[in-house]
């Protein structure tokens, strides 16, 4: 797969990144994007006809738990609140969506 | 110009009962400060590690199975990706491919009696979204995840709808069913049952379908009603002007009964699933169905079909399944008076519509099962006319007092006394001589004329069985 600077600029949109970069930075970015994505290429040489998908590199993944909430701890949603780049009392705060 | 119909379909979005959220032990569904309920996993953390609530996928299960659907054996979840600061994982977690429940369908009752199959393609889990709320006076956007990570089941129909009527039928009798099997608590008011609308017009007879809009986020029947007639008007505007319909994604505003783009087509979600390589494969072994099939109460359809066979409309039938617990409320009624249909048109028209309106559970009214069959019972003997039953109805809902008790004491019961009776009798004899001449002169019919006359004299207050008979005891002096 190759990178062009309109897949760059499609998956800039989709991330919320400001679009308008300069040329230059732009190139810069389509180009390592590039590389990134052709170094996934490599696994693609590998013949896998006839093996069963891997659906989870987990060994011995977590089995499901059962459906018993545990008390909330307001020390841990206060560490949470106060990691937050910007807080209003009890909630997070962003710049204007809806 | 060519005649168009419309095709619908429906996403619905139905909360999981169960205490946890999806993928963490935080609780949900209880009232709580903004904040509060929440950990790493559910507030996106780096590092933090999601573990399957197992009740919900039994919830899902069972949903599937009561659906009809084929529970498939092993599922998985993906990574939804987009970018909103209600999705603090900057990813929803469902199923693309395969989920938990592939077919199944419900018979739709329609009005005139007839059913409809309706098919389901498929059902499948994720986690909820948190909420924003917009901050009028700094002009910027407050997030709660309290509901982020909360179950949800989605389950997507075929486009086999083809009208409002249909669409929100349908959606009643889906919603009676899953709150009946308590796969969802169903409040609409709190968005545990809410849906996505896609509709499309295509020539009557064709079956190539047309360019459809998905209107969003719907939580009220009657929001879906309205926002289906006005997109259909819209559409079908457009088709006639000759312009060609957009595919887009709509919002509906309620005060204004119209529906709005939400996003343009150039801002559409590339979503990029990739399976969510944090949780293993979800497996349901056939045991696991088996179990649940054994767990299934009676199907809605058998229920329905019984009271049918015992005399109710399909209409009230209807009623009695759409809102949840109301069949409950029903059959213990029925213990009190055992009388169907007497009790069933009480329920219909005048129990349901009280407590949808005050916003109640039938459980949770003051006027208990057994009162509401003491009520049918009164009507029954005839110890209380039905005008009477409606005019106290609002006052015995609301104290729940015993209906005789109150019917004494609004002076509403039903004169059966013999005495007051043949007075009234006399009286309407002797001021109506053509009709009692007729009367004696083989005019039977007549008789209900009189009887109509003595409730008028009574002001309704006379058991008309009892009139009838002691205008035939005046009457029966008179000829011999």
């Amino acid at each position: 797969m190759t990178i062009n600077q309109d897949t760059a600029l499609a998956v800039a949109r989709l991330a919320r990144l400001d679009p308008s970069l300069d040329p230059v930075a732009l190139d810069k970015l389509t180009q390592d994007f590039g590389r990134i994505v052709s170094y996934m290429d490599i696994l693609a040489e590998v013949d896998t006809t006839g093996v069963t998908p891997m659906y989870s590199p987990m060994l011995e993944p977590l089995g499901p738990r059962p459906d018993e909430p545990k008390e909330p701890d307001p020390q841990k949603a206060e560490a949470l609140l106060a990691a937050a780049p910007e807080r209003s009392g009890r909630f997070f705060c962003v710049p204007r969506v809806v | 110009m060519i005649n168009m119909e419309p095709v619908i379909g429906l996403e619905i979005h139905a909360q999981l009962n169960t205490r946890t959220k999806l993928f963490c032990s935080c609780p949900v569904g209880q009232k709580a400060e903004p904040n509060a309920h929440i950990c790493e996993i559910c507030a996106g953390q780096p590092g933090a590690l999601p573990r399957l609530n197992e009740k919900a996928v039994e919830l899902a299960a069972r949903a599937v199975v009561a659906l009809g659907g084929t529970v498939n054996a092993f599922s998985l979840f993906s990574r939804k990706n987009y970018f909103y600061p209600d999705l603090p994982n900057g990813f929803q977690t469902s199923q693309l491919d395969p989920p938990v429940g592939s077919g199944g369908g419900l018979n739709l009752a329609l009005a005139d009696g007839s059913e409809k199959f309706i098919r389901l393609n498929r059902v499948h889990m994720e986690d909820d979204a948190g909420k924003c709320v917009h901050d009028e006076k700094r002009d910027r956007t407050l997030v709660d995840l309290n509901r982020a990570g909360t179950p949800l089941i989605e389950i997507v129909t075929e486009p086999d709808l083809s009208s409002s009527r249909e669409a929100m039928d349908f959606l009643k009798q889906l919603r009676g069913l899953l709150t009946q099997l308590e796969v969802t608590r169903g409040r609409l008011e709190e968005g545990e049952f809410r849906c996505d609308v896609n509709i499309s017009l295509k020539p009557v007879g064709s079956e190539t379908l047309g360019v459809r809009t998905e209107i969003k986020n719907l939580n009220s029947f009657r929001y879906v009603g309205q926002a289906i007639d006005f997109e259909i008007r819209r559409q079908t505007a457009l088709y006639a002007a000759g312009y060609a319909i957009e595919q887009q994604t709509l919002h509906f505003d309620h005060l204004k009964a119209e529906t709005r783009p939400l996003r343009s087509k150039e801002e559409a979600h590339d979503y990029r699933y990739f399976p969510q390589p944090d949780l293993p494969p979800v497996t349901v072994s056939p045991e696991t169905v088996a179990a649940i099939k054994e767990t299934l109460p009676p199907s809605l359809e058998s229920v329905k079909e019984k009271l049918i066979a015992s005399g109710l409309t399909l209409e009230i039938v209807n009623n009695l399944t759409a809102t949840p617990g109301a069949l409950d409320y029903f059959l213990a009624a029925l213990k009190a008076h055992n009388d169907p249909k007497r009790l069933g048109t009480l329920m219909a028209e005048l129990f349901l519509p009280t407590i949808r309106s005050k916003g109640l559970a039938p459980s949770e009214a003051k006027l208990t099962p057994p009162k509401l069959g003491q009520l049918a019972q009164l009507l029954a003997e005839g110890k209380l006319g039905k005008r009477a039953a409606y005019e106290m109805f609002g006052e015995l809902f609301a104290s729940g007092e015993d209906p005789l008790t109150l019917a004494g004491a609004k002076g509403l019961t039903l004169v059966s006394d013999a005495g007051p009776l043949l007075e009234w009798a006399k009286e309407i004899v002797a001021a109506n001589p053509e009709e009692t001449k007729l009367y004696l002169g083989g005019r039977k019919k007549i008789l209900s004329f009189l009887v109509g006359q003595v409730m008028r004299r009574s002001q309704g207050a006379a058991d008309p069985k009892k009139a009838a008979q002691a205008l035939e005891t005046v009457l029966g002096a008179l000829s011999q």
